[in-house]
């Protein structure tokens, strides 16, 4: 892909933070988003930890209008959406309200106003069900209230692939501008759905952590991996051509997106390997790295033994044994579905801007077979130029994205 | 008979427009459109005035009433629904 793609605009919504500064602070501290679920009895659940957003009062943000028709997701949705475009102090009109389009990802849609009328539903009947649950539950809901609100008519979608979701869609905008159907692109994953019915839905997957202690929960990598805990929020990018964001403003983007791949495992039973393996090389091959290239991997960081054990596999088969220093930034904030991977994202992006690698917290017995080099306890200060993002999601989806810092 | 605060209190709540009830009668001529409310707002408008006033607007008409006071004819003057 010859078009350079670069990040000119970010905005975050964390467990620890609520904006870029606050996020990245805090995850260089190591500092944990994770705790009981909050705002309701979760004491007849096997699960009660999440990686929760606390204090966020959208009508602190949004205007009052956007209120009776969004799910709490696309409220943190459209906070991190207006802060990446002022962060890139991009003018939608001056520079085409059809020049610029929408790609996110999501995974749950919006489930606490589903829940809440569909309680509706079945107590009053379906005439008091609101109109604006028509789309407020929908995973395009997010694509479509930033687009609708920004006025950025060009390409728009949602793309669904459970945690592996987000990185997609940073793929897909980036083909979008390559291809020269738009001029700007926002794109990224935002996830909420901690209401009572959304976390059942995540129980439903067999492999949330049921431990109660935050500092023992998720420990993906370690001896003592029991599963993961779920997180709320992610974050939205901002993706020009990297020449056309050089005449516009003459600030410094985040870096450059220069290589994506997305693979599908083969059906269980089949005996063939996991395509996560195919899915590194091949955005190696997308971005002309080398392994030897490649000076940082943010790990998907399952925290199901038999998952890490995959990723440790393809990370030796493709980079040695401890042949790349790995992250787990997510031991944080929780597995955040479509928000996972484009915060992971822009934890590659400062890294490489700052030259450090944030630890891995809690972990503190990785599987000695797995031969990775996890950075854990404190920072790493490194000089580094190139790192790989890594999501997996439920069902046998794998991507992978490549981000370089601008020399 | 609906009132004009009655109707405004409705819109207000679907519409997530806190202002509008304080504007009272200076919005009685205000095209929908103008005021920034879509088809979606005079929908759940409409199943509002249901559930709280019994008052029942079918789905073609709400389309065509255009302003509060279009609204409030069409319910409070009986012959406006022939």
């Amino acid at each position: 892909m010859s078009t350079d793609v670069v990040v000119t605009g970010i905005g975050v919504t964390a467990p620890t933070g609520l904006s870029v500064k606050e996020y990245w602070d805090a995850t260089l501290a190591g500092t944990g988003g994770i705790g009981p679920l909050a705002g309701y009895d979760t004491s007849g659940y096997t699960a009660r930890l999440a990686g929760q957003i606390t204090g966020f009062d959208a009508g602190e943000y949004l205007p009052g209008r956007l209120l009776p028709q969004t799910d709490r997701v696309t409220r943190l949705a459209l906070v991190a959406a207006e802060r990446a475009l002022d962060d890139a102090r991009a003018d939608i009109a001056e520079l085409g309200t059809y020049a610029c389009g929408v790609v996110t990802s999501n995974a749950t849609g919006g489930f606490e106003f589903s829940h809440r009328e569909m309680r509706r539903l079945w107590s009053q009947g379906p005439e008091h069900v609101s109109v604006y649950q028509c789309f407020a539950w929908f995973y395009a809901v997010n694509t479509g209230q930033i687009s609708i609100r920004h006025k950025m008519r060009g390409p728009g979608g949602v793309i669904v692939a459970e945690q592996a979701g987000g990185l997609d869609a940073i793929g897909q905008a980036r083909r979008t501008i390559a291809h020269g159907r738009s001029r700007l692109m926002l794109t990224g994953g935002v996830e909420s759905s901690f209401d009572p019915w959304g976390w059942v839905s995540h129980l439903a997957s067999g492999t949330v952590s049921t431990r109660t202690d935050p500092t023992a929960a998720y420990l993906p990598f370690d001896r003592r991996a029991d599963g993961y805990v779920p997180g709320e929020g992610g974050a939205l990018l901002v993706l020009e051509d990297a020449e056309a964001a050089g005449r516009r403003t003459d600030r410094r983007p985040y870096g450059r997106i220069t290589g994506y791949a997305a693979t599908f495992d083969p059906a269980p039973g089949t005996g063939r390997p996991p395509a996560l393996r195919r899915a590194i090389e091949l955005a190696l091959a997308d971005a002309g790295l080398e392994p030897d290239g490649v000076d940082l991997v943010v790990a998907d960081a399952a925290g199901v033994a038999e998952l890490d054990a995959q990723e440790a596999d393809a990370l030796r088969a493709v980079f040695g044994p401890f042949g790349v220093p790995v992250c787990a930034p997510k031991t944080m904030v929780g597995r955040l579905m479509a928000g996972a991977g484009p915060l992971d994202v822009v934890c590659a992006l400062l890294a490489l801007r700052d030259d450090v690698i944030p630890p891995a917290v809690h972990v503190t017995d990785v599987v000695e077979d797995y031969r990775i080099d996890l950075v854990r306890d404190r920072p790493r200060p490194c000089p580094m130029s190139t790192a790989l993002v890594l999501a997996r999601g439920a069902g046998g989806f794998n991507s992978a994205v490549v981000v370089e810092r601008i020399p | 008979m609906l009132s004009l605060d009655q109707l405004l209190q409705i819109l207000g709540e679907c519409s997530g427009d806190e202002q509008i009830t304080a504007q009272g009668e200076d919005v009685l001529d205000r095209e929908f459109d103008a005021l920034g409310y879509d088809s979606l707002v005079l929908l759940e408008t409409s199943a509002q005035l249901k559930h709280r006033h019994d008052i029942d607007i079918p789905e073609d008409v709400i389309r065509d009433l255009k302003t509060p006071r279009a609204v409030l004819e069409y319910v409070n003057v009986p012959a406006s629904r022939d």
